[in-house]
């Protein structure tokens, strides 16, 4: 197996100079899934963004590097790293309802990477489309690529997504809090997709989220971010065994569970926090 | 804070050469030499002394036709301006205060007379209303009450569910005393903002106007019958057409740039 | 379906409304046309003679029936100073100013959206300050005055275009229609064409400046906000670059906003060719519209009005109709 994303120290800072990440250091292998835990705002959104190059307006990295099969993204210019990036990686977004331009047809959303960016023909883009919306479960694939985004329910558009994720054979696939804006049960549903597509395909996954049961059904590696900081990393085997990070233990206290929902949900305690911030505040004393 | 100097420095300019015009003014803006016609300004060669912007095709000293025009230009942009902001913002606060069927009439008023463009509006309006410096501002105040009413029906709205209008109100004030005690200083620095782009715009009005030769008769001396007359002079007497220019240009900037400027300094949420 | 019929009854109405407007304030207007037609010492019975000709010596309301009923049947009535048929008078100079008006929003629209593209894709704030800085200057110049400005820089100072006319009067097409420009396109008569299209541009230019001030300043603000609307961050990630993304993803979605301004933009320009022509002696419905006021010709007034309002009411009914093309979300219903 070969390592697809590799992050080495990577810092990001907002033009303020607020620190969102403080030397993150991961890697994600071929057919892999990674998740990226934290709660919001431990900048976990912010890895996913570096890699893609999309950090928001003001916001950069200032240290550190990814590599992404092998090649040093962040030595790259503008262009060439944007790119290499919309061959090789793809990302599923947080919302379907924005995700997806009002204005232009489904089909054209999904083919127009395999057409500009990867130089298909368009005949065999289209017919590529269409195989991934059956991969991903809609009934009428011929219908979908012609409507507009307002034309599908919130589901399917999420669908539509992932499709157009996979369909690029892409090396690595980003996603962002996939499920967070479905109802519960088609959270669930998107989740097998996932799943199931990832392990067809061979792809690397890093799965970006706040719901540490969705990372234990899912993934088999994780790092645990807290304000921009990896306080653990490692197999969720150990993670989620009889000795976590007592962080890692307070995430997973608070996660909904499906089967239990009546069951109050625990705030990570004060202690847990203090002694996180402790420990951040150590690492920045050390880093200068 | 730089433009509302500059802009304001030349309206000063312009307001002095208006209210002296008859002292500072070298020449009878009417006088008329045919053994001087068409000097051309000082600096070029062949200028008769004396004549510092040459003169046009019937012997005029532009300078002083110039000096005699800012007296008509701003004539027009105080009473038209003011017509129309006198107009303009009593239904615009008689609007936005009382609202209902008062401010549903206004508003639709004000829709129409929007939908049709300006210009034309003008030109209609004087042909029907007979040339004259009378009827040019009757006819901007009649076209341009509306800009003064959108905004200020919209401010007064704003300023009327504030807490003071309605204490004022509790306190016994009447209706009308409250809008004209509280509302209206409220509404004031928008209504000069607005005031002084209308100056602008009633000045070119008036230029486009005596232009086409529908406002005072074409011996007297505005801008826009100088340029209409430098217009057919162009290729022998530019200077006939570019000096008159130039001031228009300059008046149309600083009024409307001296508006921004206001804008800007006195209330950053209208922007 | 219905909304259309709606929506041509509205149009008839505001169309008879305005009829009826400009045909009762012109009749307000002071001054006798038939006076001004006759020489001096003309006797009464003379000017009577003429009033009845011209229908003048009826009551007003008699006055507009017959012209009512006129214009149903397409007549309408018989310019005082020109003596011709307003209908074909009107009609043969709506071409070339429909031409100029069209040249002009072409130019606006090109000029707007290259400054509002510029604005937003070179972040800097020297940027932005310099087209925001140009941009108050188009919106505080009015047409007419860049007209002016163009005449004499580029007419006299560099001649560059010519300022007078619509086109050299030596090449004297023999056209079949009076929208030379296009006739002139169709008939691969490119001499022709760019002879019109000199003599179109200053004036053109003049009434595009501030209407593309206007499509630079709204279409700059609605692509500030959909430039990070996620699925324009998405197209980034797909690796295109910004400017691709600007136009596949983020221009459409921008353009609705500006285009209902626009349309109400455009009527302000229309109106605005009236001077420019008369500036720029461009034999346009403009030029025609101030000789007939000056002239105090009725019956050629009231068409030419007609017509302008005919031509507002199209363009708002073009503009709704671009929106609901381009606005997927309006188009199946």
């Amino acid at each position: 197996m070969s390592v697809v994303l590799e992050i080495d120290g990577l810092e990001v800072r907002t033009r303020g100079g607020q620190r969102l990440l403080r030397g993150v250091s991961l890697s994600v292998e071929t057919g892999e899934t990674h998740g990226l835990v934290g709660e919001s705002g431990a900048g976990k959104s912010m890895i996913g963004k570096a890699v893609a190059g999309i950090l928001p307006r003001g916001v950069t990295v200032t240290d550190g590097s990814i590599r992404l099969d092998g090649q040093d993204l962040l030595a790259l210019g503008r262009t060439k790293r944007r790119r290499l990036v919309g061959e090789r990686v793809a990302i599923i977004p947080q919302d379907p309802l924005t995700a997806l331009n009002p204005c232009r047809r489904i089909g054209g959303q999904i083919t127009d990477r395999l057409i500009h960016i990867l130089g298909w023909d368009a005949k065999r883009a289209r017919l590529r489309a269409a195989e991934l919306l059956e991969e991903v479960a809609i009934r009428d694939p011929a219908r979908v690529l012609n409507a507009y985004p307002h034309e599908i329910s919130g589901g399917m558009r999420q669908r539509v997504l992932i499709a157009a994720a996979f369909a690029a054979e892409p090396a690595l696939i980003i996603a962002d809090e996939p499920t967070t804006a479905l109802d519960v049960t088609v959270q669930k549903q998107v989740l097998r997709l996932i799943g199931d597509l990832q392990a067809r395909h061979g792809t690397a996954l890093l799965f970006v989220t706040h719901d540490m049961g969705v990372v234990a059904k899912l993934c088999p590696s994780l790092t645990v971010l807290y304000a921009g900081h990896v306080v653990d990393q490692g197999k969720a085997a150990r993670i989620f065994g009889p000795a976590p990070h007592p962080y890692a233990r307070a995430l997973i206290a608070a996660t909904p569970r499906y089967d239990r929902p009546e069951e109050s949900l625990l705030p990570v305690p004060q202690d847990v926090i203090d002694a996180l911030d402790r420990e951040v505040a150590q690492a920045d004393g050390a880093h200068g | 804070m730089v433009r509302l100097w500059l802009s304001g420095g030349w309206l000063a300019i312009l307001v002095l050469a208006a209210i002296f015009a008859p002292w500072i003014a070298p020449h009878d803006p009417l006088a008329q030499d045919l053994f001087l016609e068409r000097l051309p300004p000082v600096w070029i060669d062949g200028a008769e002394p004396g004549y510092y912007l040459g003169t046009d095709s019937l012997g005029r000293d532009v300078l002083s036709r110039m000096i005699y025009g800012a007296r008509i230009a701003l004539i027009v942009a105080v009473l038209a301006g003011g017509a129309a902001a006198l107009i303009g913002s009593t239904l615009g606060l008689l609007a936005g205060f009382y609202g209902g069927w008062t401010d549903r009439i206004v508003g639709r008023i004000i829709d129409i007379w929007m939908s049709f463009p300006p210009v034309l509006f003008a030109i209609l309006l004087v042909a029907v209303l007979g040339t004259g410096l009378h009827s040019v501002i009757l006819a901007i105040a009649i076209i341009d009450w509306t800009r003064f009413a959108r905004v200020i029906r919209a401010e007064t709205m704003a300023q009327s569910r504030m807490d003071y209008v309605a204490s004022a109100v509790v306190i016994g004030r009447s209706r009308l005393g409250t809008l004209a005690a509280e509302v209206l200083p409220n509404v004031l620095p928008t209504l000069l903002v607005l005031f002084s782009l209308e100056m602008g715009i009633a000045v070119i009005v008036e230029a486009i106007l005596s232009f086409v030769n529908l406002s005072i008769s074409s011996d007297d001396p505005t801008w826009g019958g100088m340029i209409a007359e430098g217009r057919t002079q162009i290729h022998f007497a530019p200077w006939v057409l570019v000096v008159p220019m130039v001031a228009l240009f300059l008046t149309v900037l600083s009024f409307s740039q001296f508006g921004e400027g206001l804008k800007d300094r006195i209330d950053p949420v209208l922007r | 379906m219905q909304n259309a019929i709606l929506r041509l009854l509205t149009t008839l109405v505001t169309l008879f409304g305005v009829a009826v407007v400009v045909f009762v304030v012109i009749r307000l207007a002071p001054g006798d046309p038939i006076a001004m037609m006759l020489p001096p010492g003309a006797s009464e019975d003379d000017i009577a003679r003429l009033r009845a000709n011209y229908g003048l010596d009826r009551s007003v309301p008699a006055q507009f029936g017959i012209w009512l009923s006129g214009v149903v049947q397409g007549d309408f009535g018989t310019s005082i100073s020109l003596r011709q048929d307003v209908g074909s008078l009107v009609l043969g100079r709506l071409p070339a100013t429909l031409e100029l008006a069209g040249l002009a929003l072409i130019l606006a629209i090109l000029l707007g959206t290259t400054l509002a593209v510029i604005g937003t894709l070179r972040r800097q704030r020297m940027a932005e300050s310099a087209v925001d800085l140009w941009n108050g200057m188009m919106l505080s110049i009015p047409d007419f005055l860049w007209g002016l400005i163009f005449i004499v820089l580029l007419g006299v100072v560099v001649p560059l275009f010519p300022i007078s006319g619509r086109i050299d009067p030596s090449l004297n097409p023999d056209y079949a229609t009076n929208f030379l420009l296009l006739e002139s396109l169709v008939r691969l008569d490119f001499r022709v064409t760019a002879d019109l299209l000199s003599h179109m541009f200053l004036p053109a230019l003049a009434l595009a400046l501030p209407l593309s001030a206007v499509i630079a300043q709204v279409l700059k603000q609605s692509l500030k906000e959909v430039m990070h609307l996620d699925y324009v961050v998405l197209a980034r990630a797909k690796g295109f670059t910004e400017i691709t993304v600007l136009f596949r993803e983020a221009l459409r979605n921008a353009v609705l906003p500006t285009l209902t301004l626009v349309g109400v933009q455009f009527t302000f320009l229309i109106g605005g060719t009236v001077i420019v022509e008369k500036l720029f002696s461009y034999e346009g419905l403009g030029n025609l519209a101030i000789d007939a006021v000056i002239n105090r010709d009725l019956p050629l007034i009231q068409g030419i009005v007609l017509l302008f309002a005919v031509l507002f009411i199209a363009t708002n009914l073009i503009v709704d109709l671009t929106y609901a093309a381009l606005n997927p979300r309006l188009r199946h219903g």
